[in-house]
C-alpha cells in the first residue's frame, strides 16, 4: 500500500535539498491542538490530532466543513501556528521547510496574478524563491497541464479550470518536496473537475512530492489518495483511516468499477458515522 | 442580455457560416451603437452650447449672470498672452505640489503597508490632514515659508490624502491569495511588496495621480489669493471685484483644462500600464475597526479627542520644527489666553462662535441638499437609463472641473447670498455622492432581481428593499469623504465673497495682523471639520455593521 518515494533522478534537483542525506520519515503530527480565539469564546478546530503521512505518498483529508482539514493544511503551510503539539515535516518544522523553499502549494482561489501571463504566473515562485527556472521547465509543465498555445494569455481570458491548472503547473514548478493542496478544484464543475483530478495525479506523481489534499468529496479523495483520513467536525477529530491501493495512473474508468464504489461506501459510512457520534 | 439570445438561437441552427455572419453583424452593431452614443452625446453638448449662447445674448450677459460661450472664446484670444503667462505660473506651482504630494503619499502608503506598526501610528495622523481645512492651512503656510514655497506645500496638501489612500488599497488589493503562496515559497516580505503589492497598486495610483491633478490645481490657485502678483488665481480675485463675467469663465475653461489634460493623460496611461485595471476610490473604509458595545459608542467620542489631541501636538511641532516667529506664530497656548483671558475674551469668543453658526449653516444645507440629490439623481439613472446615459458623460467631465473656479461664477450669477454658497457646497457634495451611489447600485447581484421577479415585485418595493439596502454603504462612503470637501467650498466661498463665516474671519484677522484671532479660526475649524467627520463615521458604521458585516470586520 506504501509507494516508497519515487526517485528523484532525470529532474533538476533543488540546490536545498539534502538529498544525500536519507530522511525517511515524511509527515507527522502528534497531538496537534489548535484553538481559534473568536471574541468571548473560544473554538476548538483541532482536538488532538496525530497522523503520520508516509514520505512520498499523497495523502487525503477528508471531511465537512469545519473539521479542521484546512486548518491542518494552514499550519503544515506556516500559515498558521498550532496551539499545542508538535508538527515535523521530512524532519524539519514548517518554518524551516517553506523558508528553505521546499513547499508547493494550490489553494481553492487560484490566487494567480492578473497582470502575468500563464508563463510568466508559473516563472512567479522561481523569481521569488531566486531559483533559475528553465523555459524547458516551464515548457514541459504547459503542456503537462494541456496548457499549449496559453502561454501568452492573460488569468482573465482563462476558464476557471484552466487557471486552476496554471496554479497546479505553478505548485510544483520549483519541485517541491511538499506539496499541499486544499480543495483545488472545489470551485469547478464534477466533469471538469475529475478530469482535473487525472491531470493533478500526474503532476504530482512526476513531483515525486509528498502530498498532502484536502477535500470533501469522497470519490476525488477514493480517486487520488493513497490513503484517505476522514476527520469529523466541531471539535475536528481523526475518525478513521483507509488505504487505497489502486494502481496508478487511475484513469476514469476507475470510477465505475465496482470495488471503487466499495471504497467510496466505506468512507461514506466513516464520515457520516463521525458526524452523528458528533451530534 | 440580447446578444446571449441571439447566440443561443444561432447555435440552435448550428451553421458556421451563420455563427460568422452573426458575429461580424453584433461586431458592427456594436461599434455603431458605441458611435451613436458619442454623436449623441456631442449633439448634446452642442445644442447646451446653443441654448447657453442664446440664453446669454437674450438675458444673461445683461443680467450679469454668465458670459456667452463666443465672449468666452474672444476674451481667451484676446488676451491670450495674459492667460498663458497666468496658466504658466499657476501651472508650476501646481506641477511641484502634486509631483511631492504624490510621492510622499505613495512613499508612505508602501512604509505603512510593509510595517503596520507605522501605519497604526500614523494613519491617524495622515485622517487628520485630510480634515484639515486647506482655508485655515493657507494663511499659515504663508505665515511660515516664503510665498513660492507655501503654495507648492499647499498644492501638495491637497493632492495628499487620496493618493495615500488609493496607494493603500491598491497595495493591499491583491493580499489574499497571491501573498499566501509568496509567503508560502518561503519569499521576504521585499518578495511580497516587489512581485504581488506594486504591480496590483498601479492602477489606483493613476487614479490617485488623475483625481491629484484637479486637487493640484485647486491648491496653486488658492495658494494665490495671499499675496501674489501673477497667476491665475490674481486673475480670479480681479475678474470677481471688477465683475468681469468673460474673465471669470474663461479663467474657469482655462482651469479646468490644466485639471482635464492630465486627468485624461493618466487614464490613458492607466489602461497601458494595467490593462486587466481596477478602480478603487478614497470612499473604501480604512483602519482598525472596533465592534465591542464600548467601542461603538466610545470609538466617535475617542477618535475626535484623539485627532484633536494630534492637532494640538502637531501644531506644537510645526511651530518648533519651522521655527515661527513668535509675532506671527501662535500656540495652542495663545489661542488658549485669547478665547479665555484676555479682556475681549468674550468678544473674541462670540465672533468665532456667530463665524462657526454661520460656517455650519452655510456648509449643512448645501451638505445635506448636495447628498440627497446626488442619491435621488443615481436612483433616477436607474430607473431610466436613458437619462443615465445623456447625464453620466456630463457629470463626469464636470468633476475634472476645480471648485474653485466655480465659485466665482456662481457668485457671479447667485449673487453673494446664502444662494451661492449652498449651491458651491451641494455641487461639491453631488457629484461624488452620484458616482458613489451610481456604483454602489450597479452592484447589487443579478439574483437579487431574480428573486424580487418571482414575487413580483414592484419597481419601487425592489429599490426599497434590494437596491437601497445595497447601495447604503457606497452611499456612507460618499457622505464621509465629502464632509472635508464641503468644509473647505462654504470656507472658500466665505474668503471670497460673503464677508461672513469662519472663511471671512480667518481672511480678515491676517489682513489685520490679528494672527492670534487667525490661528483661533483655523484652529475652531480643524476641530469642526474634525468632529464632523468623525461624526458621520460613527453613523456610518453603524450603517455596515447591519448592511455590509464585511467592510467591518
Amino acid at each position: 500500500m506504501l509507494r516508497p518515494p519515487l526517485p528523484v533522478g532525470g529532474r533538476s534537483i533543488h540546490p536545498n535539498r539534502k538529498d544525500n542525506i536519507v530522511v525517511t520519515s515524511g509527515i507527522t503530527l502528534t497531538n496537534l491542538t489548535k484553538v481559534f480565539s473568536a471574541g468571548a469564546h473560544d473554538v476548538l478546530a483541532l482536538d488532538n490530532v496525530s497522523l503520520d503521512v508516509p514520505r512520498g505518498s499523497l495523502t487525503a483529508l477528508l471531511g465537512p466543513s469545519g473539521c479542521g482539514k484546512s486548518t491542518i493544511l494552514r499550519i503544515l503551510a506556516d500559515l498558521e501556528e498550532q496551539s499545542a503539539g508538535t508538527v515535523t515535516i521530512h524532519g524539519e518544522s514548517p518554518r524551516h521547510i517553506r523558508k528553505d523553499h521546499r513547499l508547493g502549494l494550490a489553494l481553492q482561489d487560484p490566487s494567480l496574478l492578473p497582470w502575468r501571463s500563464v508563463r510568466d504566473n508559473i516563472r512567479l515562485p522561481g523569481q521569488v524563491m531566486k531559483l533559475p527556472i528553465t523555459s524547458d521547465r516551464i515548457a514541459h509543465l504547459i503542456r503537462l497541464v494541456g496548457l499549449e498555445g496559453f502561454e501568452k494569455s492573460r488569468p482573465s481570458q482563462l476558464s476557471g479550470g484552466m487557471r486552476q491548472r496554471v496554479a497546479i503547473a505553478r505548485a510544483i514548478v520549483a519541485n517541491p518536496e511538499v506539496l499541499l493542496l486544499d480543495e483545488p478544484f472545489g470551485a469547478l464543475d464534477e466533469i471538469t473537475r475529475q478530469r482535473m483530478n487525472e491531470e493533478l495525479q500526474l503532476a504530482w506523481s512526476e513531483s515525486g512530492a509528498t502530498a498532502v489534499l484536502v477535500t470533501h468529496s469522497v470519490s476525488e479523495a477514493a480517486f487520488l489518495a493513497d490513503r484517505v483520513v476522514v476527520m469529523s467536525p466541531r471539535p475536528g477529530r481523526i475518525v478513521g483511516e483507509v488505504a487505497i491501493d489502486f494502481p496508478r495512473p487511475r484513469n476514469s474508468e476507475l470510477l465505475r468499477t465496482p470495488e471503487f464504489h466499495a471504497v467510496c461506501d466505506r468512507l461514506s459510512a466513516m464520515l457520516h458515522g463521525g458526524m452523528e457520534a458528533t451530534a | 442580455m440580447r446578444s446571449t439570445t441571439i447566440t443561443q438561437s444561432v447555435t440552435a441552427l448550428s451553421s458556421s457560416q451563420i455563427v460568422a455572419d452573426q458575429r461580424l453583424r453584433s461586431r458592427a452593431l456594436a461599434r455603431r451603437t458605441a458611435l451613436n452614443r458619442a454623436l449623441l452625446s456631442a449633439g448634446i453638448v452642442a445644442l447646451l452650447l446653443i441654448a447657453w449662447q442664446i440664453a446669454a445674448d437674450l438675458a444673461l450677459t445683461r443680467l450679469g449672470v454668465a458670459a456667452s460661450p463666443l465672449a468666452i472664446v474672444q476674451s481667451l484670444a484676446a488676451d491670450a498672452s495674459l492667460y498663458v503667462n497666468a496658466a504658466a505660473v499657476t501651472g508650476w506651482v501646481a506641477v511641484r505640489g502634486w509631483f511631492f504630494g504624490n510621492l510622499v503619499a505613495v512613499v508612505v502608503a508602501v512604509l505603512f503597508v510593509q510595517i503596520p506598526f507605522l501605519e497604526s501610528l500614523f494613519l491617524r495622523l495622515a485622517l487628520v490632514l485630510f480634515c484639515l481645512p486647506l482655508v485655515a492651512v493657507n494663511p499659515i503656510l504663508q505665515l511660515t515659508f516664503e510665498a513660492d514655497t507655501a503654495r507648492v506645500v499647499l498644492a501638495s496638501l491637497s493632492v495628499f490624502f487620496t493618493t495615500l489612500v488609493a496607494t493603500i488599497l491598491g497595495l493591499r488589493s491583491a493580499d489574499g491569495g497571491p501573498l499566501t503562496m509568496v509567503h508560502a515559497w518561503g519569499g521576504r516580505g521585499m518578495s511580497g511588496l516587489r512581485f504581488v503589492r506594486i504591480p496590483s497598486a498601479i492602477p489606483s495610483v493613476m487614479t490617485g495621480l488623475q483625481v491629484g491633478a484637479a486637487a493640484a490645481v485647486l491648491g496653486a490657485i488658492f495658494g494665490e489669493f495671499i499675496g501674489a502678483t501673477k497667476g491665475i488665481g490674481v486673475l480670479l480675485i480681479n475678474g470677481l471685484m471688477g465683475l468681469q463675467l468673460d474673465r471669470i469663465w474663461s479663467i474657469a475653461v482655462i482651469a479646468t483644462l490644466m485639471a482635464a489634460v492630465p486627468y485624461a493623460l493618466f487614464a490613458v496611461l492607466r489602461d497601458r500600464l494595467a490593462p486587466w485595471g481596477s478602480t478603487i476610490s478614497s470612499a473604501n473604509p480604512l483602519g482598525r475597526k472596533t465592534s465591542t458595545r464600548w467601542g461603538r459608542f466610545g470609538m466617535p467620542v475617542a477618535w475626535a479627542l484623539g485627532s484633536i489631541l494630534i492637532v494640538i501636538v502637531a501644531w506644537f511641532g510645526y511651530l518648533a520644527i519651522f521655527d515661527v516667529s513668535p509675532f506671527v506664530g501662535k500656540s495652542p497656548a495663545d489661542v488658549l489666553v485669547y478665547l479665555t483671558t484676555v479682556d475681549d475674551a468674550a468678544a473674541n469668543r462670540e465672533a468665532i462662535a456667530s463665524a462657526l453658526a454661520i460656517t455650519l449653516l452655510h456648509g449643512g444645507v448645501g451638505y445635506i441638499a448636495g447628498l440627497a440629490v446626488g442619491v435621488a439623481a443615481a436612483v433616477l439613472f436607474v430607473q431610466f437609463p436613458v437619462v443615465e446615459r445623456i447625464v453620466t458623460p456630463i457629470a463626469v467631465a464636470f468633476r475634472t472641473v476645480p471648485i474653485i473656479v466655480i465659485i466665482p461664477i456662481l457668485i457671479l450669477s447667485l449673487g453673494r447670498g446664502l444662494g451661492a454658497v449652498v449651491a458651491i457646497t451641494a455641487i461639491v457634495t453631488f457629484f461624488p455622492t452620484l458616482a458613489n451611489t451610481q456604483t454602489g447600485l450597479a452592484r447589487v447581484p443579478a439574483d437579487g432581481f431574480s428573486v424580487m421577479r418571482s414575487y413580483d415585485a414592484s419597481r419601487w418595493t425592489t429599490l426599497w428593499r434590494l437596491q437601497l439596502p445595497y447601495t447604503l454603504p457606497a452611499i456612507f462612503a460618499s457622505a464621509r469623504i465629502a464632509v472635508p470637501s464641503a468644509l473647505l467650498a462654504a470656507t472658500l466661498a466665505e474668503w471670497l465673497a460673503t464677508g461672513d463665516g469662519l472663511g471671512h474671519y480667518i481672511v480678515a484677522s491676517r489682513s489685520m495682523s490679528d494672527y492670534t484671532g487667525l490661528w483661533a479660526g483655523a484652529a475652531v475649524l480643524t476641530v469642526v471639520s474634525l468632529i464632523v467627520y468623525s461624526v458621520v463615521t460613527a453613523i456610518e458604521r453603524r450603517v455596515l455593521a447591519k448592511y455590509s458585516p464585511t467592510h467591518v470586520s
